[in-house]
């Protein structure tokens, strides 16, 4: 074999940083996925992860205290999201996403995909995703038990929150948007949970303007709710809307006028809903938006959270009128006050028929 | 002046001018703050529960919203939606028979529905699903006559102006300002709420409820009225100026009309045997409707027939939802003891007696 130039070496080592950095993705993937963090190869062991005894530092607990049960197939230490939640459920080194927020070390934030159901107080099963429950998803044809695989690959992938199961998978920028990209992380530092998964950290682009990303997602159970203008599931603007739009229908784009959706509205809010931006742009939140272009396009996640939170189906009441409101997973103060006025003042985002609460 | 008595009175006048905003939207329903998206609307045709026909009871009334999803993202069609409130027996029950638990006389009668016979059958008032032609007029819902034809259901006023131009905040009943293809920014109807009465306005809601006691006309226009500008969106022959190729009439006080005047002509204005009575009008115990009558005591002579006067809005058990007042008797939504047109007419003429 004959000298490779110095040039190709250097070229060789480029691209291997590159590759490198690209693939370095988020927890549960490559360099962050840890076999023995959910698999045990002889159901043999001295202690494992329970929600009571679990720390970081200290993994000394009763052992074999929960290892009850039986050997679990895939050599699995515990049952489906049982095992999930062992870390994401009541810890405070992992982001919680079951229930009310256990604040992780960086303190309490507003959950960008806010909490599945627990069944219990505040989070009934009607109020977001629930685990465990055999049901056929709405709008979707098939039941199914709902297990954190389900969404999300646990060996992890290179796609937004190891989501996995479409096609297009969801893509993302990291720290520097790309609007070639789905969605826009504006940073993420291994551990630092607060900023990882907070509202405030996560936009969402628009690639292609026929198209939500999300939408596509959630269409795999949710089936009848998503799709694009002219779908025969989804009607248009022209035949009239079957069900609420989720990509394809940028706020204020038909005749601008009190019977449908209104930018003046929607810019006039201090506080806005996440929209797909095509062009990276959101504006700032806590302030109008004057200059908000015609080209924003509401999504599924526009009006629900992904795990669910305290409204029913996970709805986010932002009246998103009054600067000095309080955020949180549900919306805000405004939005969540009063009775049965909530969805109405979500749909007052960007809707004014029959005035504006 | 002193800026802080400046401030003090336009704080004052902004306070006032919230307050007339405010408080006809706080007595009418579907429109401001009681307007509820989630009531006709499903974002996604999903829903474990539909509104039956009353009585609801959501934890077992579990229908389906069915398989077919509806434009706008309606739960149902229009009348069937409206119907899942408004045919229940109930107090708000604008269709057909009525039991409420507190009986009371609707104001607006009773719509009866394409099909409709016996006591409401079709030709006694508004028809649901009807495809016919607004009598006197040229316009129909070639879908079925709907709710919202007449009724705005989000309450957005569309730009009402009263009879002095001035805008409506919110209309009468929710009436649709374009109704029958008219502008938006077209006449409506104005209403003054509460115990205290505003003749500017057109219509006094005395007290809450459709209770025909709740209700009174005033007369802002002498020469015009609103409700019957309203109904003429689609009934547009049957009303009109006095003097006018509609409805006629000469002279003054004007004769000689080719169609009953619904404005601009007081009861008894001619004072004679051949003409309208206010001596015969306040003969009567019961009195029909009027413009510029309040419904207590002598109707005064300013008072003014207008098409509420005889008819029920929506409709009743005798043809056309006329009102058969012969003046005593019971107080009905067809009327009282009377039985007959003549009846009716005998609140006003007496020709023939």
């Amino acid at each position: 074999m004959g000298k490779v130039s110095r040039s190709t070496c250097i070229l060789m080592v480029l691209t291997l940083v590159i590759a490198t950095t690209a693939l370095a993705g988020e927890y549960h993937y490559q360099s962050n996925l840890n076999c023995q963090e959910c698999h045990t190869m002889h159901y043999s062991q001295s202690h494992q992860y329970d929600s009571a005894l679990a720390d970081a530092g200290h993994l000394n607990a009763t052992p074999q205290a929960d290892m009850a049960g039986g050997a679990k197939k895939y050599l699995l230490r515990n049952s489906d999201s049982d095992l999930c939640l062992s870390c994401h459920d009541g810890q405070t080194f992992a982001p919680d996403v079951k229930g009310d927020e256990t604040p992780p070390t960086g303190g309490a934030y507003i959950r960008e995909a806010g909490a599945l159901t627990t069944g219990g107080t505040n989070h009934e099963n009607y109020k977001g995703h629930t685990l465990g429950v055999s049901a056929t998803p709405p709008g979707g044809t098939m039941s199914i038990t709902l297990q954190c695989t389900n969404c999300h690959e646990p060996h992890g992938n290179a796609n937004y929150r190891n989501l996995d199961g479409s096609s297009p998978v969801i893509t993302y920028a990291k720290g520097s948007n790309n609007i070639t990209k789905d969605v826009f992380l504006r940073s993420w530092s291994l551990g630092v949970i607060a900023t990882n998964y907070s509202v405030d950290n996560v936009d969402f682009n628009e690639p292609d303007s026929t198209k939500s990303a999300m939408g596509q997602f959630c269409k795999g159970c949710h089936t009848d709710f998503h799709g694009k203008s002219g779908d025969s599931n989804m009607g248009s603007t022209s035949t009239g809307w079957l069900h609420h739009p989720t990509a394809d229908a940028d706020i204020g784009a038909s005749v601008s006028d009190y019977k449908h959706s209104s930018l003046d509205v929607f810019k006039s809010r201090v506080y806005r809903a996440k929209v797909m931006s095509p062009t990276g742009d959101w504006g700032t939140q806590g302030t109008a938006w004057a200059s908000a272009p015609s080209d924003l396009t509401p999504t599924c996640i526009t009006c629900h959270k992904s795990h669910g939170n305290r409204n029913p189906f996970g709805l986010i009441y932002l009246s998103g009128t009054n600067v000095s409101t309080t955020l949180s997973e549900e919306g805000d103060t405004e939005g969540n006050s009063g009775t049965g006025s909530g969805m109405r003042k979500l749909c007052n985002q960007c809707h004014a028929q029959g005035g504006v609460l | 002046m002193d800026k802080t008595c400046v401030f003090k009175a336009l704080t004052a006048i902004v306070v006032i001018a919230l307050i007339v905003v405010t408080a006809p939207a706080l007595m009418a329903y579907h429109s401001g703050t009681s307007l509820r998206c989630s009531q006709c609307h499903t974002q996604h045709f999903s829903q474990t529960h539909n509104y039956t026909t009353a009585p609801i009871t959501p934890t077992t009334d579990k229908a389906p919203l069915g398989t077919t999803p509806r434009i706008y993202l309606l739960k149902d069609t229009v009348n069937a939606i409206c119907k899942s409130c408004h045919d229940d027996a109930g107090s708000k029950d604008v269709v057909g028979a009525f039991s409420p638990t507190t009986p009371f006389v609707r104001e607006a009668g009773a719509l009866n529905e394409l099909g409709g016979t016996g006591d409401y059958a079709e030709w006694k008032g508004h028809t649901l699903g009807s495809v016919a032609t607004a009598p006197g007029g040229i316009w129909s819902d070639s879908a079925g006559l709907k709710c919202t034809d007449c009724h705005e259901p989000h309450g957005d006023p569309a730009g009402a102006l009263d009879l002095s131009g001035v805008p409506i905040p919110v209309p009468y009943r929710n009436l649709n300002t374009e109704a029958g293809g008219a502008s938006r920014g077209s006449i409506n109807v104005s209403l003054a709420n509460g115990a205290t009465n505003d003749t500017s306005k057109d219509v006094w809601i005395k007290a809450s409820g459709f209770s025909t006691n709740n209700i009174a006309y005033n007369e802002p226009s002498t020469t015009r009225s609103a409700m019957a500008e309203w109904c003429q969106k689609c009934h547009t022959n049957v009303h009109g100026d006095v003097g006018g190729t509609t409805i006629g009439g000469s002279g003054s006080p004007a004769t000689q009309f080719t169609r009953h005047p619904s404005a601009g002509v007081d009861v008894g204005a001619v004072g004679d045997l051949t003409h309208s009575s206010l001596i015969r009008l306040n003969s009567l115990t019961n009195k029909v409707k009027l413009m510029g009558y309040t419904g207590t005591g002598a109707a005064p002579s300013t008072v003014t027939p207008t098409c509420i006067t005889c008819h029920k809005a929506h409709g009743n058990k005798n043809p056309f939802g006329l009102i058969y007042m012969s003046g005593t008797g019971t107080v009905t939504e067809e009327g009282d003891s009377g039985t007959s047109v003549k009846d009716l007419c005998k609140q006003c003429h007496v020709q023939g007696t």
